[in-house]
């Protein structure tokens, strides 16, 4: 993998102030793709093997609903993550990942990723105290929501 | 005090169940407000209500309130049509303090129909815009289809001196607007916490989340208003319906400094 893309993981919020030697292995696993608006990145149900974070664009996080258009729930944009279903068995999407402008994105392969944790210890910590920030704050959005919806009329 | 009479001059339905008042006074006499304060509305023959003032301050020819259909009252004034006649008392309360922001930016906070009582600072601070910095309103709404004044929000969004966040829960799917809660609005906004006045007007459970999202972004308590909404019946501090702790909130609020009352919205019995 390209110094390059060490580089951007370095660099980008998410991963920040990870050590080098860390970011490398995350470099190793990872690659960039890019997606059209209106296209699917995840799908729910299907296996979770990958994670990716948002180099530019907007992704909308939807949950299918059968017999009507599906539904956003939250958004995922620039330096954000999408997906820890990856991390979490039994692996796979439980939500839909749509691009609602030409996107970019650095995608994880987590199935290599996920025996790279299991082997360093430390890499397993600092990736999983990451997501588990990330897991935190969107839970908390999730209830704050759920509060509105309870005690603020329409 | 005595109501006075008002005549309904128009009626427009607003989002889930709400509808605006324009109202003109029957004597002619004009009706000066201070952006905040509330009006007893009162539906002769059915009953009275507390009613924050949701038009432009500087229009003192006529009055304009936002009534959410939810009781006896309410329901009763939905049915209301242009021509009637109500009683007013007031107004009412302490208002927003427009003049303590001057040379500071300021942002709103608001949700559903809690930007009917914030519309009239933001009418005022538009007036006087050159008096302060930047100017932001992080809204938020359960869909798409419920923003209250989508119009106005579309007018602000388009001026080029201030910055307007809507959010709603939910979207269908292509939705480029932002989906999300309104600390995440406050969060993207873009002043300067150390010198930023920041105006509140939510649920009274949801003022602490929003409280706690423009501490994030550095807004001190004492530079948070928030306005509070209780059961006023005689809007002049007799009565006592409207207790929140040693305070009134028809003549001590509706409009608060945080700081004063922050020790209250950890006491559960309040």
């Amino acid at each position: 993998m390209s110094a390059t893309t060490t580089d951007i993981i370095s660099h980008n919020a998410f991963f920040k102030g990870i050590p080098d030697d860390l970011a490398a292995t995350l470099a190793g696993v990872s690659s960039m793709a890019e997606l059209r608006i209106g296209q699917l990145l995840v799908r729910v149900g299907e296996p979770a093997g990958h994670f990716y974070i948002v180099e530019r664009g907007l992704l909308s996080i939807e949950v299918y609903a059968a017999g009507r258009d599906p539904i956003v729930v939250d958004q995922v944009r620039v330096g954000d993550v999408v997906g820890w279903s990856w991390l979490v068995a039994p692996y796979r999407w439980r939500f839909d990942a749509r691009a609602v402008e030409p996107t970019s994105v650095i995608d994880f392969d987590a199935i290599t990723l996920r025996e790279h944790l299991e082997a360093d210890p430390r890499l397993g910590y600092e990736v999983t105290k990451r997501f588990v920030l990330v897991m935190s704050r969107r839970l908390a959005s999730a209830r704050e929501r759920l509060v509105e919806a309870m005690t603020e009329p329409h | 005090m005595i109501p006075r009479p008002f005549r309904i001059a128009r009626v427009k339905r607003e989002i889930g169940g709400a509808f605006t008042w324009q109202l003109v006074p029957l004597d002619g006499a004009p009706f000066a407000f201070a952006p905040g304060q509330f009006n007893m509305l009162y539906a002769p023959g059915v009953g009275e209500v507390a009613i924050s003032i949701s038009g432009d301050p500087r229009k003192t020819n006529q009055l304009v309130h936002t009534i959410r259909e939810v009781g006896t009252v309410t329901k009763a004034m939905a049915a209301f049509a242009a021509g009637q006649t109500v009683g007013v008392r007031g107004p009412f309360g302490t208002g927003w303090p427009v003049d303590a922001a001057c040379g500071h930016d300021i942002i709103f906070v608001t949700g559903t129909i809690g930007l009917a009582p914030l519309r009239p600072l933001i009418y005022e601070v538009l007036h006087r815009r050159s008096e302060f910095g930047k100017v932001v309103i992080a809204y938020g709404s359960r869909g798409t289809g419920d923003i209250l004044y989508e119009r106005e929000l579309h007018e602000w969004r388009g001026r080029l001196d201030m910055e307007v966040h809507v959010t709603v829960h939910t979207a269908h799917s292509g939705y480029r607007g932002r989906v999300g809660s309104v600390a995440a609005a406050v969060a993207v906004s873009r002043f300067d916490g150390d010198r930023t006045f920041a105006f509140v007007c939510r649920s009274e459970t949801m003022t602490m989340p929003a409280v706690a999202a423009l501490h994030d972004r550095g807004i001190g308590s004492e530079r948070i208003y928030v306005t509070l909404e209780r059961n006023m019946k005689c809007a002049i501090g007799f009565c006592g319906h409207c207790q929140f702790g040693p305070t009134f909130m028809c003549k001590d609020g509706p409009v608060y400094r945080f700081d004063t009352i922050e020790s209250l919205f950890s006491v559960r019995e309040f």
